[in-house]
């Protein structure tokens, strides 16, 4: 990887890019494991969508539920969430995840902790951020070895929701309509479109509009991240709030 | 229980359990999957009376792992009298109709968090993340963790 000093991190430039994809008053929900995702979701209530709903599994300010995850996911079901945020051990070209297990189903070289609601989650929020903090080959693969969520699904299924965007540190990756393949929407500053290609493990076309440079955080997306999203994000991820933001 | 999505994914292939029918009220089809019900289910709940009525936090899935399951044992950080069960958003009440069981256990929910009660404790988790790693180890944790109360809840 290239070395530039960048005045911000990885964590910064992912959640303001999933931040701008938020307009004010959709309603974002954010589940296990993602304080990226939390923070991109808090960072755009603070900033130009107020007036947006925002749930975060995990939280007591950002959860107002009384049935816990039976009626998240039931809301889920009804088809009332615009954001979800997945991810996978694997992902490929197509958009599938994988979260069960590395190798064979049945004689794994690793087992992963599972899908959750994700199978379910794909395909009722109508955009589904894919977001993944590691670019490797062994991450994007021609072919996963399990698919816990599909990105498409028989014609006979009602589906409203799908794919929108994949987020990870090196690149944005958009699914082309017709295709139903991903393509590089742009690269992060300090990378180039070699390095993003040679970094995935299937061969990942321009998108049709063309390529751009990721534009990085402004100083006010990073000014709310390091100051109130840093406070919120410390009550549900501690260890994440010390080391993600820059001082 | 109809559920939305998964069709598509590997699950139909490993969970022959699932069916996939024609939704009787809708031109697509729907995933059938069954539903669980447990044997036995041990829930902490914040406050019980002693007939098993209790209120438990409403964040997680507890009420209706209570509800699913065929045996259901309540420990409480506290026991109190049933006009003190007051339910909030934060606290279901669940019916002593589901209840089998209950046993006082302040701190029970440790090192995780109980609500108001106390939070987690991360270095005891941590603790047993690494204890976990090593078999004896973890014996040897699980000992120690066993016998951190006497008496019905008294921390030692």
């Amino acid at each position: 990887m290239t070395t530039v000093a960048l005045h911000y991190t990885t964590e910064e430039l992912m959640a303001a890019l999933i931040a701008r994809e938020i307009r004010n008053g959709e309603t974002v929900a954010v589940g296990t494991f993602s304080p990226i995702p939390a923070s991109g979701a808090l960072l755009a209530k603070a900033s130009h969508a107020p007036d947006s709903e925002v749930f975060i599994m995990g939280s007591r300010d950002w959860w107002p539920f009384s049935e816990g995850s039976l009626e998240f996911f039931s809301l889920a079901q009804r088809g009332r969430f615009d954001f979800f945020f997945l991810s996978g051990a694997q992902i490929d070209r197509q958009g599938n995840i994988n979260l069960h297990a590395i190798g064979n189903y049945s004689r794994p070289k690793v087992r992963l902790p599972g899908g959750a609601g994700s199978a379910m989650l794909y395909y009722m929020v109508k955009k589904v951020i894919l977001f993944k903090t590691d670019h490797t080959v062994k991450s994007f693969v021609e072919t996963i070895d399990f698919i816990t969520s599909a990105a498409s699904s028989p014609p006979a299924l009602y589906r409203p929701g799908g794919l929108h965007l994949v987020i990870t540190p090196l690149a944005v990756l958009v699914k082309n309509a017709g295709s139903g393949l991903l393509e590089l929407l742009s690269f992060s500053p300090g990378t180039s479109v070699e390095e993003v290609r040679a970094n995935t493990g299937f061969s990942l076309p321009d998108f049709s509009g063309g390529v751009t440079e990721t534009t990085p955080p402004a100083p006010e997306e990073l000014a709310l991240l390091r100051g109130p999203v840093r406070e919120s994000i410390a009550s549900i991820y501690p260890r994440f709030a010390g080391q993600a933001f820059k001082s | 229980m109809p559920v939305r999505g998964v069709v598509g994914s590997d699950y139909t292939k490993i969970r022959t359990d699932f069916k996939t029918i024609k939704n009787p009220y809708g031109d697509d089809e729907i995933l059938l999957v069954p539903a669980i019900s447990p044997d036995v289910s041990l829930i902490h709940a914040f406050r019980a009376d002693r007939y098993g009525n209790c209120v438990l936090n409403s964040a997680l899935d507890d009420a209706l792992l209570a509800r699913a399951s065929n045996k259901v044992i309540v420990s409480a950080e506290e026991i109190v009298e049933t006009s003190e069960l007051k339910t909030s958003q934060r606290g279901n009440f669940v019916s002593r109709v589901h209840v089998s069981a209950v046993v006082c256990l302040p701190g029970g929910a440790a090192p995780t968090s109980c609500g108001t009660y106390y939070r987690e404790k991360a270095d005891v988790l941590l603790e047993y993340l690494d204890a976990a790693k090593h078999p004896e180890r973890l014996t040897d944790y699980l000992q120690e963790f066993s016998l951190r109360c006497r008496n019905g809840g008294e921390l030692l």
